[in-house]
């Protein structure tokens, strides 16, 4: 082949990464083996927190790259992962992607970075999973151990009371089962995934949409492909990204049903629900808003807001 | 840029001389990792892995367990447990054959209770039982292979940071394995003891009988002094096996616990707590610099493609499983003759691992497997570092040939051990499959 | 001149050895803190993050003075074997090779450092807990170490050849 991409994942190869490998067989096929990726999962070239910088400088061709984790560098692109400002994971790839055509800082920010971005990675919503079915009520999460991470998603927890846990991911089962956590907080696909449905078959839900992680190519790697290459990766990306939305709904859709046979317990909450649950938790959007204006990029949080506001209204 | 066989070959040219050359392990690895990079991918691949591994790899809440355990057994010795463990074990068996060496035998696997590192184990022994022995007339050779042995006891029985740095790089639980040392460290003691009274029985003359016998009152006395490894020991394990807390976790609470002990025996005197802390300090910052080192040299690797490409031939030969399970043993057999085991595991494990688990071994077992070789390499010769530690603390003048044929009869009891493990692994899976 | 100089480093890695352990005992408090505040469900907001600190602080803390001590891992086998000579060049080298591949860990590492700094990087949690002074102890630490080894190379020609103590361990 000409052109061998270094792919930094932060996570292990699986099942649900299947529309990214789509990705990468398409491109391969349609470049007649010119362009060959070299995909190395669970951090190998890099962990979480490294991969951008990595890709930025040129030491990895493309990257998975989590926003939350850059939260000082992205600032733009972590507000796709702020708490109850999408209804579903079709809407946040619905704002990510005019966000990126329309929204200049968007683009802007990974251009400072040297990077790009290809698509993003839809997650599926998030459900609580525990052993008992007082999550149901709003009133009963109050008290309960919820794991979270990131900086918003305790303010989320804070605001009905609930106590912010911060487990790591492959430590929920444990946790549920011993009591350290009362409520495991993930989507479907990670509840089956984790088999969280055994210690924790009540789940109740959804309570947050967001995007994912980005997938993004070193603006240098970009650089040295020939057009029509960089138009196969474009057009790949593309459909990419509408598939992945189709895929999240199918398989989430899928693993609750598995999940609910294995006898899991799943509790819908009402719109009412999630509205007064907003209403409790601070304006997580404004506060971007604020912390955006003290870094002198008000004037275009703002703006973004507000568009985002407007997409999202139903 | 070089094609990623040729760019391994002169990689590995460089780290090997510069191992020779007495360069530091983790520096060694590191250039060559550089290097390989610089070739195989370019400058910038090669600067920018070197700007984000150092502070990625040290500034870890996971890795964090590794201070944490060195600075509870430092702490540990500080409040004088060893010499109280030594004490209580002399009282119980220093009249049966080979009495002294059994002595330091079960003293030692005690303190690995509190005591992550066998160099500790090995130098702290040394200072205590060496005179001990060579007074009474015990065969140096006895005396120090007794002591460099059993000082490796300290790396399978938990808290152990080789085994931490097994789940690390083969991203498996930490307190799984950590539980799943604690069997087969009882057992390689248990074999020890049995190994010395062999010996002893067929050459008495090698370690004469101390004369007097101790009344029972002064044994069961000296038992009261041992409480304070017994709750270290639950602290840490019951804390990990309970579910209370990660491995940190553990951490923090062993070493708080230790540092407890050292204030309640009022031992916590200004001048030893810094330089206990001090050696703390000194001995992480040791290992992380084999650790960021070899993180340089695996992402080298990983650029390549070559680890993935090797362990598929590999797996092509399609051979037996076991005949993968000599090939590892042998590798780490032979890198353990010269190289210290936590570069070792950092170079061999990402091919090794999933080969191994790819042909059906339990990752859990092959990490007490893994374990089991670096204590096996940290007493073969040529380069074994508690035979040099043992050398280097002893109070009595000691040759290091000496010390390599004194552990000559402990390397053979660890070669029947390993056999143990394989024939029957639930030694190793029981205690941590009751956790899971 | 020799002497001075070395008392001065050695006094300053004496202080960010110092700063280690100092960072050690934190972190060992506030593991200690989380766990029993987890017990009352009240964990210690931000205490991951500055175990995560105090890392940094510990490992390149060490790392001067584990070169004054000697005590950084290296494979023995030649150099007990060579004589006085020998030994000397392969001082020699170790020292170069640290020297190199320090050299670019603080090049690579003030950068770093630096961009941190202008960012104000800060961790994720709840807490934000600043990163760029972590990233400035790496470079200092690791500064100290390479002032150190540059001290044992200029040590180790000047008295090329003449026989020294080696301590093992
Ligand atoms: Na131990
Ligand atoms: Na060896």
């Amino acid at each position: 082949q000409e052109f061998r991409l270094n792919w930094g994942h932060y996570l292990s190869n699986g099942p649900f990464l299947q529309v990214e490998q789509e990705f990468i067989d398409a491109v391969e096929e349609r470049s007649e083996g010119r362009v060959e990726f070299n995909v190395v999962y669970s951090g190998g070239l890099g962990s979480g927190g490294e991969l951008l910088t990595l890709a930025g400088r040129g030491a990895i061709d493309m990257a998975a790259v989590v926003p939350g984790y850059y939260a000082d560098q992205l600032l733009f692109a972590k507000a796709l992962q702020i708490p109850f400002v999408f209804d579903s994971p079709r809407e946040a790839i619905k704002v990510a992607e005019y966000s990126y055509a329309e929204i200049p800082a968007f683009q802007e920010e990974l251009k400072t970075l040297r990077v790009r971005r290809l698509f993003h990675q839809p997650l599926g919503s998030y459900y609580m999973a525990g052993a008992d079915d007082s999550c149901a009520t709003l009133e009963g999460i109050k008290g309960k151990k919820v794991r979270t991470f990131g900086s918003d998603i305790p303010l989320m927890m804070d605001a009905v009371g609930a106590v912010p846990q911060s487990v790591p991911a492959g430590d929920q089962y444990e946790a549920l089962e011993r009591g350290t956590l009362d409520y495991a907080f993930v989507n479907m696909g990670n509840i089956e995934a984790y088999r969280l449905y055994e210690p924790g078959p009540n789940m109740c839900g959804p309570a947050l949409s967001m995007a994912g992680h980005m997938v993004v190519i070193g603006e240098r790697a970009w650089q040295r492909l020939p057009q029509d290459i960089q138009d196969i990766i474009s057009d790949e990306a593309a459909k990419a990204q509408q598939r992945y939305v189709e895929w999240v709904d199918e398989s989430e859709a899928a693993a609750a049903e598995r999940v609910k046979a294995a006898g899991a317990n799943v509790t819908t909450y009402s719109a009412e629900q999630l509205a007064t649950w907003q209403a409790a938790a601070p304006d997580l959007l404004a506060k971007w808003v604020e912390e955006l204006k003290g870094r002198g990029r008000g004037e275009e949080a703002v703006a973004t807001a507000a568009k985002w506001r407007e997409l999202t209204a139903d | 840029m070089l094609d990623p066989v040729t760019a391994f070959l002169i990689v590995i040219a460089l780290v090997a001389f510069l191992l020779v050359a007495g360069a530091h392990i983790g520096v060694s690895l590191g250039l060559g990792g550089l290097l390989g990079m610089y070739l195989s991918i370019g400058p910038d691949a090669a600067l920018a892995q070197l700007a984000t591994v150092p502070f990625s790899t040290t500034n870890s809440f996971t890795l964090a367990v590794i201070p944490l355990f060195i600075l509870m057994g430092s702490l540990a010795t500080q409040a004088g447990l060893t010499s109280e463990l030594y004490t209580a074990a002399y009282n119980w068996v220093s009249r049966l054959p080979g009495g002294l060496a059994m002595t330091t035998t079960i003293a030692s696997a005690a303190f690995g209770a509190a005591s992550g590192s066998t160099i500790v184990n090995a130098a702290v022994f040394t200072r205590m039982a060496m005179p001990e022995m060579t007074k009474l007339g015990y065969s140096k050779r006895l005396s120090a292979g007794a002591i460099a042995a059993s000082g490796t006891l300290a790396a399978m029985i938990p808290p152990s940071v080789l085994m931490v740095i097994y789940a690390i790089i083969t991203e498996q639980s930490v307190g799984l394995l950590l539980m799943a040392g604690l069997v087969p460290g009882i057992l390689t003691a248990l074999v020890f003891l049995i190994g010395i009274y062999v010996m002893v029985r067929r050459k008495p003359e090698i370690a004469p009988v101390p004369r007097d016998p101790i009344p029972m009152s002064e044994k069961i006395g000296s038992l009261k002094n041992v409480w304070g490894i017994v709750v270290l020991f639950t602290l840490v394990i019951g804390g990990i096996y309970g579910g209370f807390f990660v491995p940190t976790y553990a951490g923090a609470v062993g070493a708080f616990g230790a540092f407890v002990i050292v204030v309640l025996k009022r031992r916590a005197k200004g001048p030893v707590m810094a330089e206990t802390f001090r050696d703390a300090v000194v001995t992480s910052a040791t290992i992380f610099t084999v650790i960021i080192g070899g993180m340089l040299f695996a992402r080298f690797l990983t650029y390549t493609g070559l680890v993935s490409t090797v362990s598929e031939t590999v797996l092509a030969f399609g051979l037996p499983p076991f005949a993968y399970l000599l090939a590892f043993a042998l590798l780490f057999l032979v890198l353990g003759m010269f190289i210290e085991p936590i570069a070792i595991m950092i170079m061999t494990l990402p091919v090794m691992f999933p080969v191994m688990t790819e042909v059906g071994y339990d990752p859990v077992w092959l990490g007490v497997i893994a374990v089991k070789m670096a204590e096996i390499s940290l007493i073969t010769p040529p380069v074994g570092l508690n035979v040099y530690v043992v050398r280097s603390a002893s109070p009595v003048p000691l040759q290091l040939g000496d010390v390599f044929s004194g552990v000559a009869p402990f390397i053979l009891m660890e070669g029947l051990i390993l056999i143990l493990l394989i024939l029957f692994p639930e030694i190793v899976t029981f205690l941590p499959s009751m956790a899971q | 001149m020799l002497a001075t100089t070395q008392r001065f480093i050695e006094r300053l890695a004496f202080l960010t050895v110092l700063l280690g352990g100092l960072g050690l005992l934190i972190s060992m408090f506030l593991g200690m803190g989380d766990v029993v505040g987890s017990l009352f469900d009240n964990p210690l907001p931000g205490a991951l993050e500055v175990t995560e600190s105090t890392m940094v602080l510990i490992v390149f803390g060490g790392l001067a003075y584990a070169q004054i001590r000697q005590r950084h891992l290296r494979v023995e086998l030649a150099y007990l074997k060579a004589g006085p000579k020998m030994r000397s060049v392969m001082d020699i080298i170790a020292s170069l090779s640290g020297v190199t591949f320090f050299c670019l860990m603080v090049w690579q590492g003030f950068n770093e450092a630096l961009f941190s700094y202008t960012i104000s990087e800060a961790t994720s949690g709840l807490v934000r807990f600043p990163l760029y002074p972590a990233r400035f102890a790496l470079v200092l630490g690791a500064s100290l170490l390479v002032v150190q080894l540059v001290f044992d190379l200029v040590r180790d020609i000047v008295n090329f050849g003449v026989d020294k103590d080696f301590e093992l361990g």
